[in-house]
């Protein structure tokens, strides 16, 4: 009703304000020399306090106008007409009037050209090649004095007063502010505005026209042209985090955080002290501070993408896995800078981590062997530490337009200490007792690195021609010592007097290698749409391992080298690697063929027997990439790559290694490179103003010489493995997703299912293997977001997982896996935030899996923001309330299938104090569109 | 190559004639240059943003004609630029590809607008802009030009330079209601500026104005309606979006 009557009166103002604009101007416009008419005169009538247009109309072909309907007021009558000098007439118009002007003599433009008299003053001009540059900061002016204000300063730059500079005699046609077009703002209309104080350099130069800039053939036409470089964010300062937090049971989890900027440059660091699992920064906290274990990239595709580099070792890889408990002592410096125009930058990082964890590790595995079956329980106790420190930086010169050099670099130095004790026992299918026996692993290692990569790039005359010059250098030095204590007892023979046997060896490994990859590439342009990329690329990999056992003496010491377990070998290999692709992108098509050939020498030298081995390969690498897009939110891709990959050095190396006496490994000199068909094909589309997104994808792969195992069981249940190469491996996995919105109640749908079917191949007791292991993934979840009062979602998801071995095809295993996890956030007044989330987990016991795995791991918390700008979060949190959570895993893509269990973090409850601090910060994280 | 100069003498012929004998244009065509700055719509400030503002390119070409004869123009997209294929840009606002007929008698025009892939057809008044006019001038494709500054959509700040040597008085996009033909609109705050390149002075015929067809038809406050609804729970990030397809 309210709405109703604001709306008549709405309309009656309208009509009584129409009702009153009734008044009227006329007049006639000649020219006072050749007194012809001027039709099609444009006669404004703007509004005198803020020469806002209110009326126009054009002058008819004897030069008469008139104007109707105008309300009462102040006006301002402008004449325009080209090559006229402008009239302009202020009046004010009563209620019906009608006001004849007459005639209105309008005249040609006078040559009056008033240029402002420059006052000299001494200041900074430098000349750069064709630009004229002036230091802004040196001449003096008025503080909030504009643009123009400083242009009005420099020598050789004038300004009348209608705004148009001219500069060195000729009329600027652009004005540029780092690179844009100026306008300068109304500051009647806008706040915001260039002052005079942000600019640094104001340079003079003559722009050469878009075209003569795209073929690089001068044309000739060049307009003067003012560029306008403003300071570098003029505020200097600061933004942190303090995050404080102490629980029960010994939990503890603090963070430092601090980033300073001052113009470009940026230095910050952090430290972390905590045992509730975080072993560094945060995904947003690296993005703002700059600095990341990652590197970061954008595809071809335009996609971004991350590499984390792999420095995992045998054994434990020194990174929180969610296994264990761990307890992280972390901190890092970090620098960056940008100078001479951005065109060179660096970023320094430095970290040292110091990370402990220890726990308890079940593993129960099935041996489904031709003839019969084994179980293996296995505890494992492991105590870990590890020392890293690591420095790494980016250089990136930008010579000039054409050219640049981008210089990345990391050294890396680790110290581990390892501690494991393993308490083993293998089960006949009818549960008696084949071998037990318990192992003591105790070692240290260090791991030095260092790694290199320089490119530079360059385009060349032609738009499009590019070459570019790649080398990476690689080198690592691992070595680690320790002691081996082991004791089996074998039943097999006699139960009652089981044979025992003992290893208790020191053992020594020494692992080095140093790679150069040097990479030529070149880019021929065919077409706007086309071009041609060659590349030549040589790959040196050299690297030596020297493995040694040692046996007791008489005198108890470590003096007796175990040749069976010891081995000094050398593995290089050269590849010199080249091929062509094509590549064509349209609007809809995207297009890319190309094939590489790659000749490998390999060269293996046993060094205690002096053997050595030479062999030649020559491997392909094809790869083609086709999208089309329907529309720009609707794809369909299709890609296809083949790969080959190098055996290690641990694969092919021919020595036999005892680290779990149960389990020899067994080098492979005669490994061959394996070379894997990958195929994807998927398809896209995606609504946004529906809120409605569907993908579905396929991929399969396929691997020719795949890296498999052939395994040795014993009757006392002892296995030699080696890697070997089979044929016959592949794996599909599909996925499909559909997510939707629907309007009442205002709800996100999603439904989810995947698929996967692999098949693996291996050899056991001397038949072949096939295992054929399958999962079928259903889900669905539901999600509802209001801004700032919740943010729920429920997501359930149902798996199928099938494996069957081929030696003993009646023996299947089988299983459903269900999780149901609801995530609530709910947002009170006076910023009470209460968070709460729920992992129910049922998994399905099998035969040979029957113990009780299900799982109601539940989190739970409660904070509030207090201070001004929510700059304090105070907050109360419980991990795993009702002390449930357990790591679970398992493996059944062979006839080995296990299940493995192993401490994790369980129920604590937290107090944490979380303070945010900055001083002029220029930027908001959370303003990240994705 | 020889085109461009066949279209520069054209476009000469026509600065000449109008010059001389202040002869008005009614009708031709009108190509317009637009500048996007794809760095500046980049949100936030990290190592992330960084990395994807050396694979953008800074800015983004592309061309609009706008066909004019009297009272009524036709704006839809012109030429295409090979290199805009290569750019994948992941900021990339909706209604890019405007086609617009104004019959600036009735005050009204038609729209289609792709939002996203799914295409609107608005019809409405046009847009009422209160233009303050300025002493400040610029010379746009050979027309001497006077600015006008104005806020349109209550932030967006505009500025506008026109000719009255052009008697039709439309423009690019969705801007009109100056005495004259717009010739160059930048919205400095958003970083978008549309400025002509070239008049081709050819007779237009009212066969030639191909009223857009395609898309749901509605009108401004319709599409506004929809996009609240559609975007309803995205927050601020929905902003440009709103905006940009509003404009």
């Amino acid at each position: 009703m309210r709405k109703l009557v604001l709306l008549l009166f709405i309309i009656f103002e309208i009509v009584s304000s129409a009702y009153s604009q009734n008044a009227s101007v006329k007049g006639m416009l000649s020219d006072t020399i050749g007194k012809t008419n001027l039709p099609n005169a444009v006669i404004s009538l703007l509004q005198a306090k803020d020469s806002v247009l209110q009326k126009y109309s054009r002058a008819n072909e004897h030069g008469d106008f008139e104007l109707n309907g105008i309300a009462k007021g102040k006006y301002i009558l402008l004449i325009t007409y080209p090559n006229y000098a402008d009239y302009t007439d202020t009046f004010s118009v009563a209620e019906n009037s009608s006001i004849n002007f007459g005639m209105i003599s309008m005249i040609t433009k006078a040559h009056l050209l008033q240029e402002v008299v420059v006052r000299q003053s001494i200041g900074t001009i430098r000349l750069k090649g064709d630009t004229t540059e002036y230091k802004a900061d040196s001449f003096h002016v008025p503080a909030n004095a504009s643009v123009e204000d400083l242009l009005k300063k420099l020598p050789g730059i004038q300004v009348d007063k209608t705004g148009q500079i001219t500069a060195q005699g000729e009329k600027v046609q652009k004005v540029l502010v780092d690179g844009e077009e100026f306008f300068g703002d109304d500051p009647t209309l806008v706040t915001q505005n260039i002052r005079a104080d942000m600019v640094d350099k104001v340079q003079v130069f003559d722009k050469k026209s878009d075209q003569s800039t795209f073929t690089g053939i001068d044309d000739g036409q060049k307009t003067k042209t003012i560029n306008l470089k403003l300071k570098d964010d003029k505020k200097n300062g600061y933004f942190g985090k303090i995050n404080a937090g102490g629980g029960t049971d010994g939990y503890f989890d603090n963070q430092v955080m601090i980033n300073s900027f001052k113009r470009k440059q940026k230095i910050a660091a952090f430290g972390i002290v905590s045992n509730t699992g975080k072993t560094g920064l945060g995904w947003q906290d690296q993005n703002s501070m700059g600095m990341s274990d990652a590197v970061t990239g954008i595809s071809d595709d335009g996609y971004m993408y991350q590499a984390y580099d792999n420095d995992d070792i045998t054994g434990w890889g020194g990174r929180y896995n969610g296994q264990g408990k761990p307890l992280v002592q972390t901190g890092g410096l970090h620098f960056n800078n940008k100078w001479n125009d951005d065109k060179q930058s660096i970023n320094l990082n430095y970290k040292a981590l110091q990370f402990m964890v220890d726990g308890e590790n079940k593993t129960n595995t099935e041996y489904i062997l031709p003839d019969t079956l084994y179980y293996n329980n296995q505890t494992q106790n492991f105590n870990n530490k590890i020392l890293r420190n690591k420095l790494n930086g980016t250089y990136e010169f930008q010579f000039d337009s054409t050219s640049s050099l981008k210089i990345v670099t990391d050294g890396t130095t680790e110290h581990k200490s390892t501690i494991n004790n393993y308490i083993t026992e293998a089960l006949t299918k009818s549960s008696t007792i084949v071998n037990n026996g318990n192992r003591n692993i105790t070692a240290d290692g260090d791991n030095n690195s260092l790694n290199t990569d320089i490119l530079w790039r360059k385009k060349l005359h032609k738009k499009g021609r590019t070459i570019s010059i790649d080398v990476k250098e690689n080198y690592s030095l691992k070595t680690s010592a320790g002691k081996l204590f082991s004791k089996n007892n074998f039943y097999n023979s006699d139960p009652a007097s089981p044979s025992t046997q003992i290893t208790d060896q020191y053992k020594t490994s020494n692992n080095k290698s140093l790679a150069f990859d040097s990479k030529f590439t070149y880019t021929e342009p065919l077409s706007t749409a086309s071009s041609l990329v060659a590349n030549y690329e040589l790959i040196v990999n050299n690297s030596l391992s020297n493995r040694s056992s040692f046996n007791k003496d008489a005198n108890g010491l470590y003096n007796i080298l175990d040749s069976t377990y010891s081995n000094n070998y050398t593995f290089n290999y050269l590849t010199h690697k080249t091929g062509l692709s094509y590549s064509f992108i349209s609007k809809k098509i995207k297009f890319n063929i190309g094939n590489n050939i790659g000749f490998t020498n390999f060269i293996q030298q046993d060094n205690n027997a002096n053997i050595q081995t030479n062999r030649n390969f020559i491997n392909w690498f094809p790869q083609t990439r086709f999208s089309y897009s329907f529309t720009s939110q609707k794809h369909l891709y299709f890609s296809y790559n083949g790969n080959t990959a190098q055996p290690s050095l641990q694969q092919i190396q021919p020595v036999k290694t005892n680290d779990d006496p149960l389990n020899i490994v067994v080098g492979n000199a005669a490994l061959k490179p394996s070379f894997t068909n990958n195929i994807n094909l998927g398809f896209e589309d995606y609504k946004t103003l529906e809120n409605r997104f569907f993908y579905a994808s396929i991929n399969y792969r396929f691997t020719e010489n795949a890296f498999s195992n052939n395994n040795n069981v014993d009757s006392s249940g002892r296995r030699v493995l080696q890697t070997i190469n089979v044929n016959g491996n592949y794996s599909i996995t599909g996925y499909l997703n559909y997510y939707f919105k629907i309007k009442k109640p205002e709800l996100r749908l999603g439904f989810n299912s995947n698929f996967g079917i692999d098949q693996n191949a291996n050899i056991i007791n001397g038949l072949s293997n096939i295992t054929n292991s399958n999962n079928y993934t259903f889900g669905f979840n539901v999600s509802q977001s209001k801004e700032k009062k919740l943010d729920n979602s429920l997501r359930a998801d149902a798996t199928y997982t099938t494996s069957t071995s081929s030696v003993q095809q009646n023996i299947t295993t089988h299983y459903w896996t269900y999780t149901i996890h609801p995530d609530l956030d709910f947002y009170f007044p006076k910023k009470w935030h209460l968070h709460t989330d729920c992992d129910f987990i049922y998994r399905q016991k099998t035969s040979a899996f029957d113990n009780n795995n299900n799982v109601i791991f539940w989190n739970l918390w409660f904070d509030k923001k207090v201070l001004k700008n929510d700059a304090l979060l105070i907050r109360v949190s419980a991990n795993d309330i009702l002390n449930q959570n357990k790591g679970f895993n398992r493996t059944v893509n062979s006839n080995f299938i296990s299940q493995n269990t192993y401490t994790t973090i369980q129920r604590y409850f937290m107090l944490s104090v979380i303070w945010n601090f900055n001083k002029n910060n220029p930027k908001k994280d959370d303003d990240w569109r994705y | 190559m020889k085109k461009i100069n066949c279209l520069i003498f054209i476009s000469l012929i026509i600065q000449s004639s109008t010059a001389q004998n202040s002869r008005f244009v009614t009708e031709g065509r009108i190509e317009f240059e637009r500048k996007i700055n794809l760095h500046s719509q980049i949100s936030g400030d990290g190592l992330w943003q960084d990395e994807y503002k050396k694979a953008l390119p800074k800015f983004q070409t592309n061309y609009f004609n706008l066909l004019f004869s009297n009272n009524k123009t036709l704006y839809k997209p012109g030429r295409e630029v090979a290199e805009n294929n290569k750019i994948n840009n992941w900021w990339a606002l909706p209604a890019q590809d405007n086609i617009i007929y104004t019959d600036l008698d009735k005050q009204q025009s038609i729209s289609e607008k792709n939002l996203f892939e799914k295409y609107f057809l608005i019809t409405d008044s046009t847009r009422k802009i209160s233009w303050k006019i300025t002493d400040e001038r610029k010379t746009i494709a050979g027309f001497e030009c006077r600015r006008a500054n104005a806020i349109i959509m209550d932030s967006i700040y505009v500025v506008a330079f026109y000719t009255d040597e052009i008697i039709t008085p439309g423009g690019p996009e969705s801007f009109t209601g100056l005495p004259g033909m717009i010739l160059g609109v930048a919205l400095p705050h958003e970083h978008i500026t549309w400025f002509a390149t070239k008049l081709i002075s050819i007779p237009v015929k009212e066969t030639d104005f191909k009223i857009p067809v395609k898309g749901k038809k509605m009108n401004s406050a319709a599409l506004k309606e929809s996009l609240k609804e559609s975007f309803s729970d995205w927050g601020k990030y929905a902003d440009p979006f709103k905006k940009a397809a509003l404009l």
